[in-house]
């Protein structure tokens, strides 16, 4: 019975990407299996199934809805995010936006382990207004056997040196010949200057503990971030992070980006439980900002991202703007 | 008899040193330089408990560095860095100054450089050295220039534990009737060195060592001179076009080492960015009496132009258990033997029995800035015996044959604060390594570092010791992450995250395994008197689940987490306090702990120094087993290991009788409880303590 429940999963694909790079790390056990089969079966379909196999024993794990970090830039630091006040925090911190000064349209595309059932399209648009700043998004993920799309708002405001933000979020999750869920999730986050070089940065995401389905149990993961960022020159940024989920362990991160010539950036990055290591460039000539990252699981393989910004008009007119 | 003979030992020794102690007072009193405190700094180099940390090559040269001082006028890139004290923004700074502002007159020149803080300089003091009109200006032959030579030292040392090692008791009769081994010699310990150098112009120099249990005996066909070892050698440089020529034994430190790599490799430690990066240090002369991993016969480096190219030879006699031919098979080697022990009739059939050839060259470019240099090597070693380990799994893709060619090519390249270097090799069965990183600084407060490495499983090079986790550089691959930031002058974090994983089965790893390891380490100086770190590593690596079922081994995560806490504190002139815990946790199918704790003290008045330690260990098992550096005699080096529950302390005195003779005594004892024996085989000890004597010492002639 588990064996034919296994293999319907896994025809269904059924939201494996958000379990499996999860699960990897959980226990010694699943850990061990899935290196013992990559060594006997030398299978990556296999290893893949048999992993899967050992999650269903543990536990049938659904984990819709779990926060995807978006842009390039997020992805080369090993998803450290939660100190950022660029555009992209529209997405990975909505206490960052307010920094905001000039409109931004945003595009980002992220394949995970190469497989093309776990990949993300995403654009956003920022714009600052008299007061705060206001974005929207719109991205997707996975493909027709198992999709989410996901309609967000989020809204930022400065105040001094602190900067506050709320992002209200639509999903829709919807599985081939199964159907479509849909709720509303809420997420919150700061980001305070503490001293000229050093920043904190607190997200909270889902924090209304919303569910996809009431009637099943079917949680949306809620997940607490906390961050610092260390920027000794304008070069330079450093920023370690704590992200916890109610359901797993703690997660430690911490990132370097370096401008290593004059619009030219390099990244790196590394994350525990699970084990991410992460390089990325980022090019801004001008108007523009291009970014690609990648990503290593020790066991599945490969992630890319490659994300666009571009800057529009600006709205408040500061002494800035003149200069630059 | 024995306690007795070292007795008449330590009264021939004294007598020598109020011998030399009376011509001491006719001759006239050279200026000695100034002495720091080595094992000090090799703690703060090397401070993560690694098990199979190679110490006494690294103190070796270490010791080396300090014994024969850089010349900052004539450093170069490569040998500034090989320092592991300068950061890459600082030898940039370093290298600039020199270029506009000429010679350095006096080593107090570096408080104006840029860049260059106390503390910084304060390290940097005792390994280099300015000479107000270089070695040009001496026209005097080289024979006159060695007689003259003030830099010269005799050390003399002998030690003994006191109790009697099983390997020292009468034979016992085994089942067939005959009589188990024993040691052949001797329980004392005996070591002799001799160096006389002047750094940039020539070094000689002898060492002489017989291990507790060996005999001295004068065998020349069985190329044994008296001692068990010994090593000279006779390094000149700079003479014309010839930056180095070396006769006896040498090592050559090349590239990122991948080939040729000497002595002083740090690699993960404590000091988490400067020290992944090897530098080019070429020929270097071997003192050390650790009995394999050297080069005897000639090597020698010709400056042409922009190239330097090097060559050399090694003929010597290895270590191998030599399996005899019969009417199937060849004679071959079974396992080629490092420990360097020939003390049983056993140990002793092993010795010297296979001829080793190894001979090759190096050319490497060198711009004009020395920003950039890129080589090529060559290395070729021959055995008359051909090696065939005995079949395992794990060994499947280890040298076999009588030869192994490597080829590889390395690079350096400076670009702004920032070095990147690599480099990679083939040998003979196609086995490819690569080892590749960059190092910078990123602000005057942030230094960082990258490496990736790849070592096949086939890749066989005997040789080299480029950064990795394994102890030799195969079967490999790996990613490396070092950060160093000092947010005030005071506070110093550092920290590194490494990641690797075995694409071939290895020692107690019955599959393909992966693993990483981390260390954090947290300084805080107060006062130039007050030094306090607390330092943690945790490492995950997969190894055979112990008392499987199963019919195949399978592996299992083994997680290892070590934490320390330090005090150093200068209290005042004369006494130094240092007090310190570590604490460990091993974890595979059950949890064990080990712990450690010690006081250290020590008393400096006069011509008189005490150090003496108690600590006190409690370790369930081997894998909790503690390391803690201990203070020793001068030019000796020690990191015993605490195991099982029971007490360590030791003394150890120094005093200077005249300005030229120092003698030291230690004595340190180690006893457990629980135990009714102490060690194992022929070294087991019948009763819960060891103590061990040593005495040296040392004479300026």
């Amino acid at each position: 019975m588990l064996y034919y429940l296994c293999l319907k999963y896994y025809n269904a694909r059924l939201s494996v990407y958000f379990t499996i790079h999860r699960i990897v790390a959980i226990d010694n056990f699943t850990h061990f299996f899935i290196c013992y089969t990559q060594h006997f079966l030398h299978l990556k379909r296999l290893l893949f199934f048999s992993s899967l196999l050992v999650i269903l024993s543990i536990r049938i794990v659904f984990a819709s809805g779990e926060p995807n970090p978006t842009g390039a830039r997020v992805w080369g630091l090993a998803n450290c995010a939660v100190t950022f006040t660029d555009p992209w925090s529209v997405w990975n911190n909505p206490g960052g936006l307010a920094y905001t000064e000039y409109s931004h349209v945003l595009a980002t595309y992220n394949i995970r382990y190469s497989m093309s059932g776990f990949q993300t399209m995403a654009v956003g648009y920022v714009h600052p207004l008299s007061k705060g700043v206001l974005g929207a998004t719109l991205s997707r993920l996975g493909d027709e056997l198992y999709n989410e799309t996901i309609v967000g708002i989020s809204y930022g405001y400065l105040w001094k040196n602190v900067s506050m933000g709320l992002r209200v979020n639509y999903l829709q999750a919807g599985m081939q010949e199964v159907g479509k869920k849909q709720t509303v999730l809420f997420e919150i986050g700061t980001i305070v200057q503490l001293l000229p070089q050093l920043s904190a940065g607190v997200h909270i995401y889902n924090v209304s503990q919303s569910r996809l389905d009431a009637s099943t149990n079917e949680r949306i993961p809620t997940i607490m971030k906390a961050g610092l960022a260390y920027k000794p020159h304008t070069k330079l940024i450093w920023t370690v992070e704590l992200e916890k989920d109610i359901d797993f362990a703690g997660t430690f991160r911490t990132g370097l980006e370096y401008e290593i010539v004059k619009n030219l950036r390099l990244r790196t990055g590394i994350a525990t439980r699970p084990q991410l290591y992460s390089f990325g460039i980022g090019f801004s000539p001008k108007k523009l900002q291009l970014d690609y990252a990648f990503q290593t699981h020790s066991t599945l393989g490969l992630s890319h991202n490659l994300s666009l910004s571009i800057r529009l008009l600006k709205k408040k007119t500061t002494n800035e703007s003149i200069k630059s | 008899m024995n306690l007795l003979k070292a007795k008449r030992l330590i009264q021939v020794l004294i007598a020598v040193v109020l011998f030399f102690s009376w011509v001491d007072i006719v001759e006239a009193q050279q200026p000695a330089r100034k002495e720091i405190d080595l094992d000090d700094f090799a703690q703060q180099l090397f401070a993560t408990q690694k098990e199979d940390a190679n110490f006494d090559d690294l103190y070796e040269s270490l010791l080396q560095l300090y014994t024969h001082p850089l010349d900052l006028n004539l450093a170069t890139r490569d040998l500034l860095g090989s320092l592991y004290i300068l950061s890459e923004a600082q030898i940039n700074s370093f290298v600039d100054y020199r270029k506009t502002n000429g010679r350095l007159l006096s080593i107090y020149e570096l408080q104006a450089i840029p860049g260059f803080d106390i503390p910084t300089i304060q390290k940097l003091l005792p390994f280099v050295t300015v000479y107000d009109n270089g070695n040009a200006s001496d026209t005097r032959s080289l024979w006159k220039r060695i007689l003259t030579e003030h830099s010269n030292t005799l050390l003399l040392r002998y030690d003994q534990t006191l109790e009697k090692k099983k390997g020292f008791l009468p034979p016992d009769t085994a089942r067939d009737g005959s009589l188990t081994q024993r040691y052949t010699g001797s329980a004392g310990h005996w070591y002799a060195r001799y160096r006389i150098n002047h750094p940039g112009d020539f070094s000689l120099g002898f060492t002489m060592e017989k291990d507790a249990g060996e005999q001295i005996t004068w065998q020349p066909s069985r190329y044994q001179y008296g001692a068990d070892f010994f090593s000279w050698h006779l390094l000149l440089e700079n003479k014309r076009r010839w930056k180095k020529i070396a006769i006896g034994d040498y090592q050559l430190q090349i590239g990122q080492g991948l080939l040729l790599s000497a002595g002083f490799s740090v690699g993960k430690g404590a000091s988490t960015v400067e020290t992944i990066r090897r530098s080019q240090v070429g020929i270097r002369p071997y003192t050390s009496i650790m009995e394999t991993g050297f080069l005897r016969g000639g090597a020698a480096t010709y400056v042409l132009g922009k190239f330097e190219v090097t060559g050399f030879y090694s003929h010597t006699h290895r270590d191998a258990n030599v399996n005899d031919s019969d009417s199937l098979t060849d004679s071959y080697i079974s396992s080629l033997l490092l420990a360097g022990y020939h003390r049983t009739p056993h140990e002793l059939t092993t010795r010297a029995t296979v001829l080793e050839q190894t001979s090759g060259g190096d050319i490497t470019y060198k711009s004009t800035t020395g920003r950039f240099e890129m080589g090529g090597t060559f290395i070729d070693t021959q055995y008359d015996t051909p090696i065939q380990k005995i079949p395992r799994r794990y060994n499947q893709f280890e040298f076999s044959g009588k030869n192994n060619i490597g080829i590889g090519l390395h690079y350096s390249y400076v670009w702004q604060n920032f070095n990147l270097f690599g480099e990679a090799a083939r040998s003979s069965s196609g086995g490819l390594g690569a080892v590749s990183g960059i190092l910078g600084s990123l602000s005057p407060h942030i230094s960082a570092a990258l490496l990736i490495r790849h070592y096949d499983r086939n890749f066989h090079t005997f040789y080299g010791g480029a950064f990795g986790e394994n102890t030799r550089n195969i079967n490999e691959s790996g990613i490396y992450w070092g950060v160093k930031f000092n947010p005030t002058r005071r506070i110093t974090l550092t920290a590194y995250y490494d990641s690797y994983h075995f694409s071939w089965l290895k020692y107690r790893v019955d599959a393909p395994s992966e693993g990483f390891d981390y260390l954090l380490r947290l300084a805080w100086q107060p006062t130039k008197k007050l030094l306090l770190y607390t330092q943690y590593r945790e490492e995950h690596k997969q190894r055979n689940e112990p008392d499987q079922d199963s019919p195949i081994n399978f592996i299992t995560e083994t997680i290892h987490k070590q934490y320390l806490f330090n005090i150093d504190f200068q209290a005042n002139d004369y006494l130094f306090l240092r007090t310190r815990v570590q604490f460990s946790s091993f974890k595979q199918s059950t949890l064990t702990t080990g712990y450690a704790i010690m006081e250290d003290l020590t008393l400096k008045l006069r011509r008189w120094q005490a150090s003496t330690r108690f600590a006190l260990f409690d370790t369930d098992d081997y894998d909790n087993r503690q390391y803690a550096f201990e203070k020793d005699v001068l030019n000796s080096f020690s990191v015993p290991m605490y195991y099982l529950r029971g007490a360590r302390y030791y003394l150890l005195l120094n005093y200077d009788v005249t300005p030229r003779c120092s003698v030291w005594f230690r004595v340190a004892r180690t006893s457990l409880v629980n135990q009714d024996t102490m060690g194992s085989g022929l070294d087991r000890i019948n009763g819960p303590q060891r103590t061990d004597i040593k005495v040296q010492v040392r004479y300026h002639l």
